[in-house]
């Protein structure tokens, strides 16, 4: 074994290499499929409770544009005012607020009349020569700790902060960026699953047909499906979803086009190994028809490959569905849908409004991390011989 | 080595069909997409001809795949006048010379179309390319904005090119009958119908007044500007003076209300014939004129007076000629072809009893009257009807100097220049047979009204174009050609024959007659740049990490190469994109321009070369002198230091993003095959004798686990591809994925075809070029 060889250096007990060790289970390191497994449970519970998590509708503008993840509003006075103590206070005294930001919506629920600036700068500096008594921001923004240090102001925030917080933010209309992360699941889940079963549906039985059958047909169907695969699926996606135009199915279809070889090939390499085991020719000699060869001896023994190859295309069509939301032959706006977030949240990477464009692409990350793991995992555990050493 | 070429001879065979079924289908796929590149270029609006013309050009119009029809037809006849319309009502655009080989793009059968019965089939053909030939000037309004480089050769009236042009409400007069045209010398023209009064001007366009819409019109007269008289069937006289409106009925003297004619000298004296007899208006009062007084019958329904004092009647029972005192009958016994006069109109010299003629209308036939005897035109003459509605002499004619004399029947128009009549009829393009009214205007068109419509005659000069790119469509009868049947003329085949010859064809849009070619020639070696950088980062971090993972195996090493190698595969090119300009490109630069250490330690370093840019290829006019199209290698060869600091600078966002996201690949391939290497005898005979395990492993084993890594390396290159054109439109990296996906909004058929077919070409290249290698390293492969 290898290990002794490269390990036997190392005396100490570790329990981290103990762990790594023994991290197997019938041969396969079943922390992949655990991982991945856990991973795809919580998102998929996700999906489910969609919209008991979500705290906002996911298309609504609930918010101002651009506020940061967590962030509520704060009083901010100059030092020597000691008559407002917090937001309860601000009635009767002149309230500034940076306009279409978060503060005037809170504002306007409590009744407080403000006065609009265009930017942080221009309500910071009317607060430092006394236009306003307070100003209500995010008090923890960058930007409005960056005015205050250049202005030198000695102000100080009272009272508790106040207000809609978004956990992660919203986005450039105001839309909770949480609450579009958890709805988008459901689209890219739906997509990637109703593709891959598409590809699978037409892949695994020409599969089948092609590589019990043999002669020339399955020559020609070998060499379609060769020019598919050997060629850059995205791009093929991109025509397809071009050709088709939006619309759930429509994108499912033009991702599941590009995968069907994936199948083809995949089905029909193992029909010809199996055809060739000793127990298809002893029941070809009992008498057995094609059919029941087929469905009896062969199909039953390809179904592990399918299942490993399955989880590992559901990972590459929502990789595929994100790239083509992202080059807008997605969805129509406004569902909820990764790809299309991060691509009109690209064009805010200038000003720095980086959960826009940071979440959604986590979660496609993690989604695609959950199949793709699964996938490897189960691989290992249903084909033991694919296995390292 | 005979095995070796044998299989390489295969392999290639076998590239060819597989590229052919890729660029169908790539050409399906292209093709049938929603919408195409015409549609998504031009405004809305813009003509149907424009449209059809345009895409033409383009090869669009073709079928897709066979073309049946897509046949050749040659011009039997000298000269062959194609119309805009099939069947008789089309007028004529191009006239076409013996010879002209041009496509059919439809074929009519004459039972297909009930409006074709005894024309034959029909053909729609398409003048090609580079053809000289007459075009009508209808045709060219429209042609000059598809054919910017057309020029004009010559301008000549060409017989039989007349056309009628039709006009109709709101652009035209108020009512379809249009019964009485006069023209004013100001230009403006009157028209009277069975909707009332529309007046048309240059400045003004159409004006119908509204007040006289319940109105029926029989007839115009107008003696003096500003001061116009018109008769109306069942509602008296009607007068507009100075724009005022004013009108006549029985209540004011008049014998009747039914007027069929007005006619008089200047102000006055007015005469009206009705279907009681005609009346005179002094200025103040009408004074009814009956059989009793001497007028031949009592329906007057033409009147012309010669301007001076004398005026002439035409009634059902004869022509009246009223000399100021005497009454005079004139009847069929005279020689009038029949007792019912309909239509009078008498020439200058006739007005001023210098000879001349007065010609009178019947419904027998038309007679004309020189001061002593009758001659009379019938149908037999060739005069069209024998019902006559309107006579009128073109301003010439009436002088005696050339013109024509026209005459509407209920069967059609007809012209007369002193010797041979010429007809008008709706099968030559009238609105109606029925011709009511005729008027020459001030710049002598000639307008023609009819109970279907209002017609103007159109005899301008037709020209002699060069056009260059063809595309005209005609109509024609099928017996006026030979036609040559072409099936593979569809816009799959022609791509094909294209492709074989190498040629991509031309951009359609938004850069249209641009070679796709010269496009690609661009755009290409921004992508090989940017394929070759990122190829390099991730093989500068996936071997090494590989082969670690490999010799610490089970190790926290080993488990981390692992797991960045599953996330990163997992992670949206894209979006690692979008978080290295958010890191490097922003933050990095906002850091770096505030922050005192920066400034202090970074700066002197650096300079200018952070922060990094987020988009593009190159700053701005700093592009090295073209030799290769690869930036870096350019400026390197032509020692341009501030090209290549720049290049560098954009490249390397994008180039680390795409090599980070292939790496993963690599490091799991890197340590499979080491892992695999390392259990071979020939290393433990290497650790035997004693060489150091670092040697051992990144030496010796290394070196022959590359030898697969590199062929595997092929196999990336589709996925390379893949994540080019994301990465590209991530940074608007200006190549080739970027290019093709802006053409894809644009529905650029062919610049999309060309790209992707360039990619085909590649991949497969790429691929035949991998597995050759390997089965020159690997003999088994062959078998």
């Amino acid at each position: 074994m290898m290990r002794e060889e490269t390990n036997a250096a190392l005396p100490r007990f570790s329990p981290v290499r103990w762990f790594l060790d023994n991290a197997k289970w019938y041969g396969a390191e079943w922390w992949i499929t655990i991982s991945g497994g856990v991973l795809l449970v919580a998102i998929i519970l996700m999906t489910i409770f969609a919209d008991r998590l979500a705290p906002y509708d996911p298309i609504k503008f609930v918010g101002a544009p651009f506020n940061r993840p967590g962030a509520q509003q704060s009083v901010v006075v100059l030092q020597e005012n000691d008559e407002i103590h917090g937001v309860e206070d601000l009635p009767g005294h002149t309230v500034g607020i940076v306009t279409n930001s978060q503060a005037g919506r809170e504002l306007d629920k409590l009744d407080i009349l403000y006065q609009d600036y265009t930017s942080i700068r221009t309500a910071v500096e009317a607060l430092a020569n006394g236009e306003i008594e307070a100003l209500v921001t995010d008090a923890d923004d960058p930007k409005y700790r960056e005015q205050i240090r250049k202005q030198e102001l000695a102000v100080k925030t009272v009272g508790e902060p106040f207000g809609d917080s978004f956990v992660l933010g919203t986005d450039n209309y105001g839309r909770d960026v949480f609450s579009r992360m958890i709805h988008g699941a459901r689209t890219v889940l739906a997509i990637a699953i109703v593709a891959a079963l598409l590809s699978a549906g037409f892949g695994i039985p020409l599969g089948l047909l092609s590589g019990f059958a043999g002669g020339s047909m399955d020559k020609v169907l070998s060499l379609v499906m060769d020019s598919i695969y050997s060629f850059p699926g995205l791009i093929l996606a991109i025509a397809m979803a071009a050709l088709l135009g939006p619309g759930m199915l429509n994108i499912a279809i033009a991702i599941a086009v590009i995968y069907v070889p994936v199948y083809f090939r995949l089905v029909r390499g193992k029909v010809l190994s199996i055809k060739a085991e000793v127990y298809v020719e002893a029941a070809r000699s009992l008498g057995a028809s094609p059919a029941t060869i087929l469905f009896l001896y062969v199909f039953p023994n390809v179904i592990p490959s399918i299942v490993v190859i399955f989880s590992v295309n559901v990972a590459d069509s929502i990789l595929t569905e994100a790239g083509l939301s992202f080059l807008g032959l997605g969805l129509p706006p406004p569902t909820p849908d990764w790809g299309m977030d991060l691509s009109f949240g690209r064009r805010f990477v200038p000003s720095g409004y980086w959960w826009i464009i940071t979440f959604p692409g986590v979660m496609i990350a993690l989604l695609t991390l959950g199949f793709s793991m699964l996938g490897e995992g189960l691989n290992e555990i249903l084909n033991p011989r694919l296995t390292e050493n | 080595m005979k095995t070796l070429r044998v299989y390489i001879i295969t392999r290639v065979l076998l590239t060819i069909p597989m590229l052919f079924i890729l660029v169908t289908l790539v050409f399906f796929i292209v093709r049938i997409m929603p919408g195409d590149p015409v549609e998504a270029m031009l405004r809305p609006g813009v003509p149907q001809e424009y449209k059809d013309q345009l895409k033409h050009n383009l090869g669009l119009d073709l079928p897709l795949f066979l073309n049946f029809q897509g046949s050749t037809a040659k011009v039997r006849p000298e000269q062959l006048f194609l119309q805009d319309k099939m069947g008789p009502g089309g007028g004529k655009a191009l006239l076409v010379e013996q010879g002209l080989v041009m496509e059919i793009s439809k074929r009519v059968k004459e039972k297909e179309d009930p409006a074709l019965e005894g024309t034959g089939d029909w053909l729609q053909v398409v003048v090609p390319p580079e053809w000289t030939g007459w075009v009508s000037p209808d045709q060219f309004d429209w042609m000059r904005q598809v054919n910017t480089e057309m020029t004009v050769e010559a301008e000549e009236v060409i017989p039989g090119t007349e056309t009628w042009i039709r006009f109709a409400a709101p652009e035209g007069p108020a009512g379809t009958e249009v019964n009485a045209i006069w023209g004013e010398k100001s230009g403006l023209l009157w028209f009277g119908t069975d909707r009332g009064v529309t007046r048309w001007s240059e400045a003004m366009g159409w004006e119908p007044f509204a007040d006289t819409a319940d109105k029926t019109i029989t007839a115009i007269w107008s003696g003096r500007p500003a001061d116009l008289w018109f008769a109306t069937d069942g509602a008296g006289v009607l007068r507009v003076k100075s724009n005022k409106w004013s009108s006549f009925t029985t209540a004011d003297g008049l014998p009747g209300d039914r007027v069929f004619s007005v006619w008089g000298k200047g102000s006055k004296p007015v005469w009206v014939g009705t279907d009681r007899g005609a009346a005179v208006y002094d200025g103040e009062t009408w004074t009814a004129v009956t059989p009793d007084d001497g007028l031949a019958g009592q329906e007057v329904r033409a009147i012309w007076g010669d301007g001076k004092r004398t005026f002439w009647f035409g009634t059902e029972a004869g022509l009246s000629r009223f000399d100021g005192e005497e009454w005079t009958t004139y009847t069929a016994a005279d020689g009038l072809p029949s007792d019912r006069v309909l239509a009078l109109w008498g020439d200058e010299a006739f007005a001023k009893g210098q000879g001349g003629n007065l010609w009178v209308g019947t419904d027998a036939g038309l007679a004309r009257f020189d001061g002593e005897t009758w001659t009379t035109y019938t149908t037999a003459d060739g005069l069209v009807g024998h019902r006559i509605n309107v006579i009128y002499g073109e301003p010439a004619f009436a002088k005696g100097q050339g013109g024509k004399l026209w005459v509407g029947t209920q069967e059609g128009a007809g012209s007369f220049d002193g010797q041979t009549w010429q007809t008008y009829t709706a099968a030559s393009g009238l609105s109606d047979d029925d011709v009511r009214a005729v008027w020459q205007d001030n710049g002598g068109t000639l307008w023609l009204g009819t109970a279907g419509g209002l017609n103007r005659f159109d005899s301008r000069p037709w020209l002699k174009l060069y056009v260059p790119e063809g595309g005209m469509v005609g109509w024609a009868p099928a017996d006026r050609f030979d036609v040559k049947v072409k099936p593979l003329d569809s816009q799959y085949f022609n791509y094909l024959g294209d492709l074989l010859r190498l040629d991509l064809g031309v951009s359609m849009a938004p850069t249209r007659g641009r070679p796709v070619a010269e496009d690609l020639k661009l755009k290409f070696p921004a992508t090989l740049e940017l394929a070759i950088a990122s190829l390099t980062v991730t093989i500068l971090i996936g071997v090494p990490l590989g082969a670690l993972a490999a010799h610490k195996r089970r190790s926290v090493t080993d488990y981390t190469a692992r797991i960045f190698s599953i996330v990163i595969w997992a992670v949206p090119v894209f979006w690692l994109g979008l978080m290295f300009q958010l890191i490097f490109g922003v933050y990095l630069g906002e850091w770096y321009e505030t922050s005192a250490f920066a400034r202090q330690y970074l700066y002197p370093i650096f300079h200018d070369f952070l922060p990094l840019p987020i988009s593009g290829r190159i700053g701005t006019e700093m592009a090295p002198q073209h030799i290769t199209g690869l930036y870096i290698l350019d400026s390197i060869l032509t020692l341009n230091g501030p090209a290549l600091v720049s290049a560098l600078r954009y490249m390397l966002l994008p180039a680390l993003t795409l090599g980070l996201y292939l790496s993963g690949v690599f490091v799991r391939l890197t340590r499979s095959n080491m892992l695999d290497t390392l259990q071979e005898d020939f290393i433990t005979a290497c650790r035997a004798r004693g060489i150091r395990e670092r040697s051992v492993v990144y030496g010796h084993a290394l070196k022959n686990a590359f030898i697969p890594i590199l062929t595997m390396m092929g196999l990336q290159f589709a996925a390379l591809l893949a994540g080019a054109v994301l990465t590209e439109t991530t940074f608007s990296w200006p190549g080739m994925g970027l290019f093709m996906w802006e053409r894809i909004g644009y529905r650029d058929f062919n610049s999309i075809q060309g790209s992707v077919v360039f990619f085909a070409v590649l991949v497969a290249a790429v691929s035949l070029i991998v597995d050759i290698i390997y089965a020159w390293i690997d003999p088994r492969i062959r078998y």
